[in-house]
């Protein structure tokens, strides 16, 4: 009887490594060849006429120089503006009357009383620029996400309603006429402006910056603007030294991008600093 | 077969009522939003739309629909199982109704926030959008109360079997205890979202949010609570529907197989809700992708299973033919009529689930309103329908009273079959039309929007179609307490062709399929998890949708 319990019993315990071994064997080998099919033949037969192993490691989901792969969690906030409904609330709220009498003493004499700059190749243009454009920046110049020698003490003399206040008077007058879609510019930098470059993972330009206005809510417009205040802010983003883009996504655009095509996108962009109001 | 014959005693009728109870009222409520929610769409403008009217709306219709009624369904049936197949008390009845009442304290904090506005943020949360602290809470505690259930499934089993050595667990029992194990897993995902990030963002103790993780950890619960939801219908196709038809179950086999089957690929699939978001890379997409398409499997075992134990029962009672069979079925009989009705909405569902699976068809119709359309097909028609027909077979038997009329439970099967097709089919259009999902109103005078009004006014048909249904089906539970008492509480479940005297450790129990499990969803979710704490991250700043609006 003992016997026959303990034949049962092994005779289980057999059943039971078959079933293991038999399961392992099978669900091994689909998982191997649905991970060689995914991470190594799809992306070589799709992607290798440019770049194979970059190709692997996107499958992967890394970079290729293994850029990526450093924690910096401590990093601060690249703003601390949020567009949440207490902020757009408090934006609806503004009074351009009282922000009129704040740009007469604060920034009229960099950025004129209309919003036209005196000297566009330093100083932007904010007529007709977007309340949350002018708001975002302003609050980055007083909380240090955007550095400014010139901006950051004056920025901090304001509250957060007057702040709100000279944004929307600039966002209230009529914006610089602007010369606009150079038509000069070459194929590749229209391409760049209205395609973007998928490959680079580079987005068009005018998904965000369109001619009144599109994307996030801080894109500001920037027709209007002179080419080399654009051109030295492509180039201040890409060496991270402005870093005040939420997301980072100004960053990794134009770290992408060449000189010369900073050059061009600015020339495209911009009025050529004649500004006529 | 003294497993197959079971009355409900041990003081259980309290218990499942209360369950099953809760979760239709909570549906009738959905079904008055649902149908609120349509006709906002159709731009006619009822009383009280507005667009965060709408949006506190959908958060409500999802919440219940998602974590409410199914989960309360689903312990209150599992119950029922536990008593009936295995005859004998639940190991503790106050662990029951702790999590019962645990989960009716949650519904509440949940629901209140989402009422007053300060929770609107759909049930799948979408950080950095966060609401009241309460709405989170809630849930949580839906979520807790039901692993008291999963607690006792799995003890009930553990005790059958050690008073039962060697005998072959009840298939009913089997599939309830896979389903347990299937939502252990499965809330394993979203519960981590709530505690370490939604819950600290909503009470303000941190200002970021990553919502790649976020998104991740709950597509690692979103594709799996669904298979939750479906795994009592399943239970009905094998262990009540055959017994319904007046035959047996052709494969007890076959039932244990897809219930392990539904159970191991639910899980490590849910990057496919992800096709189209960047911060995964393509490999594990399509590795998910793989994984999910061998859903195939219990599916096609399932529908040949049922379709042959339906012949076998259509065949006994005098069916000739290659199809006359079918005709010989006793329809006028509700589980039979759902079973079917299930079985097409199932096969429909499925045709739009194979598109969204698809990498690249996915990209077509990713957050249109196919998608809706899809889970609404599956869950709102295959499963619910099968969570009614359950219902009229066991909560005559909990009251022992019989309903002296059938026709109002047919009518009732057949508005919810019809009002779902017409909702749902004309969503798929719509789908392919473009229109996104998730949005209150639609500019129509625009005319390329112009197009898809008439559909959505097809649709907002169907949803009142589904309304007069829910109704209907509270006003059949409600005349069954006047109905003709019986004094026969007995359970009777489908038997087996071939009942088997013994079947395989493996097939017996859940330690192998746990453990590969284990092993399919570190494979799976793994890296796509573990980088967010290797790379350098942009999370996103939280936006708390309770102040300041």
């Amino acid at each position: 009887m003992s016997t026959d319990q303990d034949h049962r019993s092994s005779e289980r315990r057999a059943e039971d490594r078959l079933w293991r071994f038999w399961v392992s064997i099978a669900a091994g080998t689909f998982v191997v060849v649905s991970l060689l099919v995914g991470l190594i033949v799809l992306p070589l037969r799709d992607e290798a006429r440019f770049d194979p192993w970059g190709a692997i490691c996107r499958a992967i989901g890394i970079r290729k120089d293994g850029s990526t792969v450093t924690k910096k969690s401590s990093d601060p906030p690249a703003s601390s503006v949020t567009w949440s409904a207490g902020t757009r609330l408090a934006l609806l709220g503004a009074s351009p009357e009282s922000g009129s009498t704040i740009v007469k003493e604060t920034c009229a004499a960099c950025h004129g009383e209309t919003g036209v700059s005196v000297d566009p190749q330093q100083f932007p243009n904010l007529a007709g620029q977007t309340e949350e454009a002018i708001f975002k920046q302003l609050r980055d110049f007083q909380t240090g996400a955007r550095v400014s020698d010139i901006m950051a003490p004056i920025a901090q003399t304001l509250t957060e309603a007057q702040t709100r206040d000279v944004a929307a008077y600039f966002a209230a007058q009529k914006r610089v006429e602007a010369v606009g879609s150079s038509p000069s510019a070459s194929a590749n930098i229209v391409e760049l402006a209205h395609i973007g470059a998928p490959a680079r993972g580079i987005p068009s330009c005018y998904s965000c910056h369109g001619q009144n206005r599109s994307g996030p809510e801080e894109a500001p417009v920037l027709f209007g603007q002179s080419a080399s205040y654009i051109e030295d802010q492509l180039k201040k983003f890409a060496s991270a030294e402005r870093r005040n883009d939420m997301f980072a996504r100004m960053r990794t655009i134009t770290k992408q991008l060449s000189p010369e095509e900073m050059h061009g996108l600015a020339i495209y962009y911009g009025d050529g600093g004649a500004a006529k109001p | 077969m003294p497993a197959e014959r079971q009355a409900v005693n041990y003081r259980v009728k309290n218990l499942i009522l209360a369950h099953i109870g809760v979760s239709f009222a909570t549906l009738a409520a959905a079904a008055v939003l649902g149908a609120w929610q349509m006709t906002v769409r159709t731009g006619v403008n009822p009383p009280f739309a507005t667009p965060e009217t709408y949006f506190a709306s959908v958060s409500a219709h999802g919440t219940i629909m998602g974590y409410v009624m199914p989960t309360l369904f689903t312990m209150g049936f599992g119950y029922f199982v536990a008593v009936t197949a295995l005859d004998q008390p639940l190991p503790s009845m106050r662990l029951a109704w702790a999590g019962f009442w645990l989960a009716a304290v949650g519904i509440v904090a949940a629901i209140i926030p989402i009422v007053m506005g300060k929770a609107t943020v759909l049930y799948t949360f979408y950080p950095p959008l966060t609401g009241s602290v309460f709405y989170y809470l809630g849930v949580l505690l839906v979520v807790v109360g039901s692993w008291f259930w999963v607690a006792l499934m799995i003890w009930a089993m553990a005790h059958w079997k050690r008073n039962n050595p060697g005998r072959p667990v009840p298939l009913a029992m089997f599939g309830t205890v896979a389903n347990a194990f299937l939502w252990l897993w499965t809330t394993g995902g979203v519960a981590v979202e709530i505690i370490f990030q939604l819950i600290p963002a909503s009470l303000g103790w941190t200002q970021m949010i990553d919502v790649g993780l976020a998104r991740t950890l709950f597509a690692w619960t979103l594709h799996p609570i669904v298979y939750f939801w479906l795994l009592p219908a399943y239970i009905a196709f094998y262990t009540i529907a055959p017994q319904a038809a007046g035959a047996r179950l052709y494969s007890d086999l076959m039932g244990r197989l897809s219930f392990i089957l539904l159970l191991l690929f639910s899980l490590p699939v849910g990057m496919h809700h992800l096709f189209m978001d960047p911060e995964h890379g393509t490999g594990f997409k399509f590795l998910q992708a793989m994984l999910t398409a061998l859903v195939v499997l219990p599916t096609f075992l399932t529908v040949f299973t049922i379709s042959a134990s339906m012949e076998i029962a259509g065949r006994l009672r005098g069916g000739k033919g290659l199809f006359g069979w079918i005709a010989a079925l006793p329809w006028d009989r509700p589980m039979v009529l759902a079973t079917c009705l299930s079985f097409v909405l199932l096969g429909f569902g499925g045709f739009g689930g194979v598109v969204n699976m698809a990498y690249a068809m996915n990209a077509m119709i990713h957050n249109t309103s196919w998608v809706t359309a899809h889970f609404h097909l599956i869950f709102g028609g295959a499963v619910v329908i099968m969570y009614f027909a359950i219902t009229y077979w066991i909560w005559p038997i909990l009251l022992e009273r019989e309903a002296a009329d059938v026709r109002p439970l047919r009518l009732q099967l057949w508005l919810w079959f019809i009002g779902i097709v017409i909702m749902t089919f004309p969503w798929h259009v719509l789908g392919l039309l473009g229109q996104p999902r998730r949005i209150a109103t639609f500019d129509y005078a625009n005319p390329v929007i112009a197009q898809w009004q008439p559909w959505v006014f097809v649709s907002m048909f169907g949803g009142y179609l589904m309304l007069v249904s829910a109704l209907l089906f509270v006003w059949n539970i409600a005349t069954l307490y006047r109905a003709r008492p019986v004094g026969d509480n007995r359970m009777h479940y489908a038997v087996a062709v071939y009942p088997p005297a013994r079947v395989p450790n493996a097939l017996n129990g859940f330690a192998l399929w746990n453990w590969l499990l284990l092993f399919l969803m570190v494979v799976a979710y793994g890296y796509p998890l573990g980088q967010f704490f290797l790379m350098d991250v942009y999370p996103g700043l939280v936006h708390r949708v309770d102040i300041g609006s």
